[in-house]
């Protein structure tokens, strides 16, 4: 099954995770389980769809298994990872 | 075997500046503190073979990836954990060579710290290749020494510049 990510939502992953705006792509921090993560956004406006390869990165840097385990993070608010 | 002679701090020291004369030829020295136990050892090497190690031994392997709904591209190198994304193969390149570049700045800067973090910490030999670079178009050419496509889409750039 395909996963459509925007951007707002992986700005909201991040900052779930507990990732900081560094500058204007860069995003990093320390997780719930104290790993270093770090992703580059490209903020494109909340609503904009990103691309499939980009989303594929972004859940392996994000310490996600796959993009099924992100989409689940997303609409599970109460998953901690 | 073991084919270095480690030299001391201190002796180190006394014969600072023929140690640099024949690390400029090519021998490396390795010197650490005797005295205390456990103390990292350093080695001083010319940095025209140290470079050459790394160039040789540090290739990137970037992948390409095209979104299906023909949106634009995505080229990752995983072995780095760093992607950069366009709506053409250049741009995509384009972004990952800024991405790679802002990591290497802040890599370097806080070496000791990226050290201590088990994923990251083997990425040091590749940044430090992109940190000698001096500009953008130098870092895309390194990241596309071994993809073909990518040295394709620099070349149909420079002609249209």
């Amino acid at each position: 099954m395909p996963y459509q990510f925007t951007t707002g939502d992986i700005k909201s992953i991040a900052k779930r995770l507990g990732l900081l705006q560094i500058n204007a792509k860069k995003w990093n921090g320390i997780d719930a389980n104290g790993d270093f993560l770090q992703t580059y956004i490209h903020d494109h406006g909340d609503g904009v769809p990103i691309l499939s390869g980009t989303a594929k990165q972004q859940a392996k840097q994000l310490g996600f298994k796959d993009l099924e385990d992100m989409y689940d993070f997303l609409i599970n608010k109460k998953r901690k990872r | 075997m073991y084919l270095f002679k480690e030299k001391s701090i201190s002796i180190t020291k006394q014969d600072f500046p023929n140690i640099v004369r024949q690390a400029a030829k090519g021998h490396e020295v390795i010197t650490s503190n005797f005295k205390t136990s456990g103390s990292s050892k350093v080695s001083i090497i010319s940095t025209e073979i140290f470079e050459e190690v790394l160039d040789r031994g540090y290739k990137f392997n970037p992948i390409i990836d095209e979104d299906p709904d023909g949106n634009g591209f995505t080229i990752a190198i995983n072995e780095l954990l760093i992607h950069g994304e366009g709506s053409t193969l250049i741009y995509a390149l384009q972004d990952l060579a800024e991405n790679l570049i802002d990591y290497a700045q802040d890599y370097l800067t806080r070496v000791d710290f990226y050290r201590q973090i088990e994923n990251r910490k083997h990425h040091y030999p590749y940044l430090r290749r992109i940190a000698k670079l001096s500009d953008i178009n130098q870092v895309m050419e390194v990241i596309a020494e071994c993809r073909t496509s990518l040295q394709q889409a620099i070349s149909n750039q420079s002609l249209k510049d």
